[in-house]
């Protein structure tokens, strides 16, 4: 994984980290920078992970400003669509969360400057993450709409991924991935076309003609108006897999902008800090299946 | 003998004038670089968002060096011909392209390109002014020293 956006005082202690077991970087200026590894926030210092808060590496404002030019290729305008939104993706799909000074022209955010804390996320591709649940939203090459709903942080993207190359590998038709946030850039398969940086509305208005997908992936839905994208979708005959803020199925029923009966399977996953550890799958009446 | 070393002298001027002249043809040449940069530059964030490494990588001359130097962090890179004043000019130019969103990264290269223009006339007048008379100059001594010799 390149992480050489990196400061070289960052870079040179994740070498003694297992990356395998990363899952994110804290940077906050002025603040010692944080890894989670494995289910537990620690310190990062120059040998390593430690519990140790006075051995830790501080983060600096120039830290922060070295990531996000080395991220940005040192034209943030280039970015500023996402900056706007929040974050910025790597080339490789890391996705960095920003804090920093919003700047608003009226109700219109112009960008956020200023950047004080960065979060950055390290993606993971799990093979066969998805197999427990797979057969249970795949039966008799028939494919069921699928939502995928926990907190943050518990592998929703990492599921989609894997379930995105068991379905090509199932060669059941083109699949659509509407990627928002350029995460899912690691994944490619001679069945999947890749729509990413773009919103839901306008990549499911246009995808859906020109692209002719029998199955769209898509992350976080999160308004109604994704809502109603993914309604108008499944109405007309596509099948969808999707992720969602949520941390239980009684959540999700009394959110405004549930719509009942569209999704045929809802996978819900455990909360207990094991990425991608699926709790319970409800069926479309919401019993447990 | 006192022929051959004051032809010589004279030959050996003349190339000294030369060269001096030649920092005039640098900074003017650095100046036209930077211009048409700072023209190119406003049109990618305008439109086609092209990353600045992207809009650098595709040329090699001092000016272009100078902002992949000061990308790199590298301080190895000097300008002679420049002075303190434009270098910090160069610098404080290379150090704030690229930060922003595109509206006030605009307005940044809007407020500076008349700067740099005036910077650019001025070069090709110099260039103009002195170029000739360097290697007159450097003629002319060689020419007085011939004289001596002889």
């Amino acid at each position: 994984m390149d992480l050489s956006f990196l400061p070289q005082n960052i870079l040179s202690s994740l070498k003694l980290v297992n990356l395998d077991n990363l899952y994110e970087i804290r940077m906050r200026t002025d603040f010692a920078v944080k890894v989670f590894v494995l289910d537990k926030f620690l310190y990062l210092s120059k040998d390593g992970c430690t519990l140790l808060k006075g051995n830790a590496i501080v983060c600096t404002k120039s830290d922060i400003d070295y990531v996000i030019k080395n991220v940005t290729e040192y034209s943030e305008y280039a970015h500023n669509n996402k900056i706007k939104c929040g974050y910025l993706t790597t080339k490789e799909g890391i996705r960095i969360g920003i804090a920093g000074e919003c700047v608003f022209d009226g109700n219109n955010i112009v960008t956020i400057k200023n950047i004080t804390s960065l979060n950055i996320r390290i993606p993971h591709n799990v093979s066969g993450c998805s197999s427990y649940f797979f057969n249970k939203i795949f039966k008799d090459n028939q494919l069921y709409s699928t939502l995928i709903m926990s907190n943050p942080f518990l592998g929703k993207t990492t599921l989609l991924k894997d379930l995105a190359i068991k379905l090509n590998e199932k060669n059941i038709g083109n699949l659509l991935l509407i990627d928002e946030r350029g995460e899912f850039s690691s994944v490619k398969g001679e069945n999947i076309d890749n729509i990413c940086f773009c919103n839901k509305e306008y990549a499911f208005s246009y995808a859906v003609r020109s692209l002719a997908p029998k199955i769209i992936i898509t992350d976080e839905l999160s308004t109604k108006e994704d809502w109603k994208c993914v309604e108008l979708t499944i109405n007309s005959g596509l099948k969808i897999i999707a992720s969602c803020h949520c941390p239980s199925i009684d959540y999700l029923a009394n959110k405004t902008y549930f719509i009942n009966g569209l999704f045929d399977r809802y996978v819900v996953l455990d909360d207990s800090y094991k990425m991608g550890q699926v709790k319970c799958v409800y069926d479309e009446e919401f019993n447990i299946i | 003998m006192n022929l051959f070393f004051g032809v010589l002298l004279l030959f050996i001027s003349t190339i000294v004038g030369y060269y001096l002249s030649l920092k005039f043809v640098k900074k003017r040449a650095f100046y036209e670089n930077f211009s048409s940069f700072n023209k190119t530059f406003t049109s990618e964030v305008g439109f086609s968002q092209k990353t600045l490494k992207d809009i650098i990588s595709k040329f090699d001359n001092d000016f272009y060096n100078f902002l992949k130097n000061n990308i790199n962090g590298s301080k190895d890179f000097s300008l002679k011909y420049l002075s303190e004043e434009e270098i910090t000019f160069v610098k404080t130019y290379a150090n704030s392209i690229g930060v922003g969103d595109k509206h006030s990264q605009l307005e940044f290269l809007k407020s500076i390109t008349t700067e740099i223009d005036n910077r650019l006339k001025v070069s090709i007048e110099n260039e103009k002014k002195y170029k000739n008379l360097y290697v007159k100059l450097g003629f002319l001594i060689g020419l007085i020293c011939l004289i001596i010799f002889l």
